[in-house]
């Protein structure tokens, strides 16, 4: 490819580029920048004080907490998928595949409810959890179901468009050389998809941390027990402390661009190892 | 025979890939499984690999019942069409793989393993590479790797799909070459894959011919050529007209032309095969009308039709045939002659 | 040599030498069952508890109506502009060379990365009456923030990467010698544009715009900040099933919800139609 690609309209490019650039400014790095501004509105002084809360800290630690549960177990789940539906032929794939990637077309809000359905006070489940004296709705429990269906899809969908175009060629030659399946796994599709299953497991860990949907229906808002970082931000802006809100945002903010930074240097680094559809 | 195989039968999702087929490979033997594609030649090799279940049939070697073995058991070394290395590894560690996956007991030692890959390198004559990855590699040191490799495990039977498939022409005609000398050197009882038929009768001890999915001929290249069992076998060693033709009393009858038939031809109709290089320019013979000349030096390439039929053949400048000219029309007559049951 | 047909057997599965059939597709469903269907069957069964009466009033009050409006107009003109805007965005960053593209190229994903919560209060503030922009539109007389161009403009936002990475990638694979070819033959600029390069990148254009949509109908957390949420003016449907659920109408809520899924799925096949006939076309 050429460093100057040729346009048939030649003479528009400044005019393109400049509504192009225009317009993302105005969407997407106005917000940004006015996360920052807001947080510093009352000085470096004020930006601090949202963090001399022991309810943020409570808020940070339980995000992590469901991100470091429900992201391994999609992870697993993501090689699990990939593995059993690129290495296979069998009726009911195609289903299968569509089943993976459903979560991405339902509304956070849904991933919540359909939890609330199925556990909450007036649940299917809710007189067994009653008698078994368990709660899930309004715990980690109900943060950690949400979270997990919201980012379902995530690795899934990176590793297998990578292992298809890969083929099964190279773990067929470790069988014919006398392989076992931990070899196979640990020694050739591992390290082939490694770079993949790192950047799917580095989107699905943004969108755990930043979800808001699906865990706000489950989550009861309970300040310092199920509050999640994104939820108490919700709860600082509605008590109108502005200042404590965006600082607290400012975090999240942080967050996602160190993920955009990762994920563009993936990109650029392997791209050939990351699948050919990696763009959304 | 170590290899045998028997009544074999393979289909995938109602397409039938192998249909009763019979193979026997002789010890230390270098044999070539050829036929067009969708043939089955492939699926056949992957039989023998264990990386297919065929549904009917047996598979043995030395008296070992093969379809009951891991490819592991086997000890089968495969070497496939686009080398399936691993891009991850370097070349040596691509060689040792095989060596290095076996359980505790019986691996060889690290200082072993280093030895036997420096052993294989240089059979390859690959020294220099051993640090190198896969992709850092040309298509023909590719394919000498993927043949180390499969050499590492010490295998009892060699298998090659397509083995020069991705390469160009100059570099496949060296590694023909250099193919049958580490056979000859190592003794490995080889099986290999192509669809086409130079390389074939140029490199195996005997050919295998398959075509929709069951084995029309096993035979030296020479006699597959002298002696080809069927018109499909004729016409896939070399292009060939196919002429629809009478015997009757011994005389055969084409084309308004008569001549003696041979003793142990079929009666009534049957087809005539005729080979481009079999033609000689004749008083008497078929009618075959010059389409194209093209003089290249020392030889000339002539394009003829017969019946419809376009056939080429190739002639020292000084031949009958290379002193015609486009548009005439002359007849011609074989000097060998196959017949088949029509 | 005697030749029988084989028996066309019906296989579920076909026979494959490497392990783990069994262990991963086990695991795979297990999972989906206990993460995706068990949920899912909860939101398709638990409506009908009302009886199809029921369902249907839920469904067709006038609060319930006005939100689902809302949520499918304003996702599908915020998926209108972002098709427009994405393919010229998606155009600049393939077609042109400019100090900082890579960077440009990385920050589209943003609304990606950026938690929808963040994304909320942050045009919040800058919509609001006293906001910076939204002030200049105050003092001409136009509200943006709680009032549904807010919730427009919030939309707009979280779909703006659907279009530009679906259209990127088919962008960058337009065959120049078409192109070439086109211009050889007199095509001018603007119809090699419309004749060469349009169709080429329509089906993707289609597809990364029904993602924006999809994505836009079930959206909440940027939406709720800004929208105001009046009933009958500025609530979202997704709002609307999270207050049902708040006064313990779950049938209610779920009637909401599954009337929302089974709407975009509906708007969805029609675009994957829309989309498969383009791509049939284009093989012709």
């Amino acid at each position: 490819m050429s460093a100057v690609r040729r346009s048939p309209v030649r003479g528009a490019a400044p005019f393109i580029i400049g509504i192009g650039l225009l317009w993302l400014a105005v969407i997407v790095l106005l917000p940004l920048g006015m996360v920052f501004a807001e947080a510093f509105r009352k000085g470096v002084e004020g930006f601090l004080k949202a963090f001399d809360e022991p309810d943020a800290w409570a808020a940070v630690r339980l995000t992590l907490l469901v991100a470091a549960i429900s992201v391994p177990l999609n992870a697993l789940f993501g090689l699990a998928a990939a593995w059993c539906v690129t290495r296979y032929e069998f009726r009911g794939k195609a289903l299968l595949t569509t089943l993976i990637d459903l979560p991405f077309s339902i509304s956070p809000v849904i991933s919540g409810l359909v939890w609330v359905l199925l556990f909450g006070s007036a649940g299917w489940f809710a007189p067994l959890l009653d008698a078994l004296g368990i709660r899930i709705i309004f715990t980690v429990t109900g943060l950690v179901l949400a979270t997990i269906l919201v980012t379902l899809p995530f690795v899934a969908r990176e590793l297998i468009p990578l292992m298809q175009q890969q083929g099964a060629d190279e773990e067929l030659a470790a069988v014919t050389l006398g392989a076992g399946p931990w070899a196979i796994f640990s020694k050739i599709t591992l390290p082939n998809v490694r770079w993949a299953l790192l950047y799917g497991v580095l989107l699905c860990n943004a969108r755990a941390m930043g979800e808001f949907g699906a865990v706000s229906v489950v989550s009861g808002h309970i300040r310092g027990l199920t509050n999640t970082l994104p939820l108490h931000v919700e709860i600082l802006y509605n008590e109108y402390d502005f200042v404590g809100a965006f600082a607290t945002a400012t975090v999240l903010a942080g967050l996602a661009l160190i993920t955009l930074l990762i994920k563009s240097l993936l990109e650029w680094r392997f791209a050939d190892e990351l699948a050919a559809t990696r763009r959304h | 025979m170590p290899l045998t195989i028997k009544n074999l039968s393979k289909s995938f999702r109602g397409f039938t890939a192998l249909r009763n087929v019979d193979l026997e490979v002789g010890d230390g033997e270098f044999l070539a499984l050829l036929g067009p594609s969708g043939s089955g030649k492939t699926t056949l090799l992957r039989i023998m690999a264990g990386l297919e279940q065929p549904e009917a049939g047996s598979v043995t070697f030395d008296g070992e019942d093969f379809l009951a073995q891991t490819p592991r058991e086997r000890r089968v070394g495969l070497v496939f069409q686009h080398y399936a290395l691993f891009r991850h590894m370097t070349v040596a560690d691509n060689i040792a793989f095989g060596l290095n996956v076996r359980p505790g007991k019986d691996r060889p030692s690290k200082s072993a393993i280093r030895e036997r890959v420096a052993e294989l390198l240089r059979l390859v004559q690959l020294e220099d590479l051993g640090k190198r990855y896969p992709a850092q590699l040309s298509g023909g040191q590719r394919q000498r790797v993927a043949l180390a490799r499969a050499l590492a495990i010490q295998p009892r039977l060699l298998l090659l799909d397509e083995p020069f498939g991705a390469l160009d022409a100059k570099v496949r005609r060296e590694l023909r070459r250099w193919l049958r000398h580490i056979h000859d050197e190592t003794g490995v009882t080889t099986v290999f894959v192509t669809h086409d038929q130079e390389e074939a009768l140029d490199l195996a001890d005997r050919v295998a011919i398959l075509k929709d999915g069951h084995i029309e001929q096993v035979d030296t290249p020479l006699d597959l050529y002298q002696h080809p069992s069927s018109a499909f076998v004729h016409d896939f060693l070399g292009g060939a007209v196919h002429l629809p033709a009478k015997v009757q009393d011994g005389v055969l009858t084409v084309d308004g032309w008569t001549t003696d038939a041979p003793e142990d031809a079929p009666a009534g109709g049957v087809i005539l095969a005729v080979r481009g290089e079999d033609l000689i320019l004749s008083e008497q013979g078929i009618t075959a009308s010059i389409v194209t000349l093209s003089p290249r030096g020392p030889r000339t390439r002539i394009g003829i039709e017969i019946e419809g039929q376009a056939l080429d053949l190739e002639r020292p400048a000084h031949d009958p045939l290379s002193k015609l000219s486009v548009g005439q029309t002359v007849r011609v007559r074989p000097d060998l002659i196959h017949l088949f049951k029509s | 040599m005697t030749s029988i047909p084989l028996p066309r057997r019906w296989r579920w599965k076909e026979p494959s030498v490497l392990p783990g059939f069994g262990l991963t597709f086990g695991f795979v469903v297990l999972y989906l069952s206990l993460f995706l269907l068990i949920p899912l069957a909860a939101l398709i069964v638990r409506p009908w508890e009302l009886g199809l009466d029921g369902f249907w009033r839920q469904i067709t009050t006038p609060r319930a109506l006005s939100a689902l409006q809302l949520s499918f107009y304003t996702a599908g003109v915020a998926a209108l502009i972002n098709a427009v805007m994405g393919l010229l965005l998606a155009w600049a960053l393939v077609r042109y060379d400019f100090p900082g593209k890579r960077i440009i190229d990385a920050l589209v994903d943003l609304p990606f990365a950026l938690p929808t919560a963040v994304a909320g209060i942050a045009l919040t503030a800058i919509y609001a009456p006293n906001g910076p922009i939204g002030a200049w539109f105050n003092d001409v007389g136009i509200r943006i923030a709680y009032t549904p161009i807010g919730i427009l403009l919030a939309l707009v936002f979280v779909g703006l990467p659907f279009v530009v990475r679906s259209v990127q990638p088919v962008l960058e694979d337009v065959d120049h010698e078409v192109e070439e070819a086109a211009e050889t033959l007199g095509a001018s600029p603007f119809q090699r544009a419309r004749l060469v390069i349009l169709p080429a990148v329509l089906p993707a254009l289609i597809s990364g715009a029904g993602l924006a949509f999809a994505r836009a109908v079930g959206e909440y957390g940027s939406v709720i900040f800004i929208a105001g949420n009046m009933p009958l003016k500025s609530e979202i449907a997704p709002l609307l099933i999270v207050i049902q659920l708040e006064q313990f109408n779950y049938a209610g809520a779920a009637a909401i919800g599954l009337a929302m899924l089974g709407l975009s799925f509906l708007i969805l096949l029609v675009m994957n139609g829309l989309q498969t006939l383009l791509l049939r076309r284009g093989r012709k």
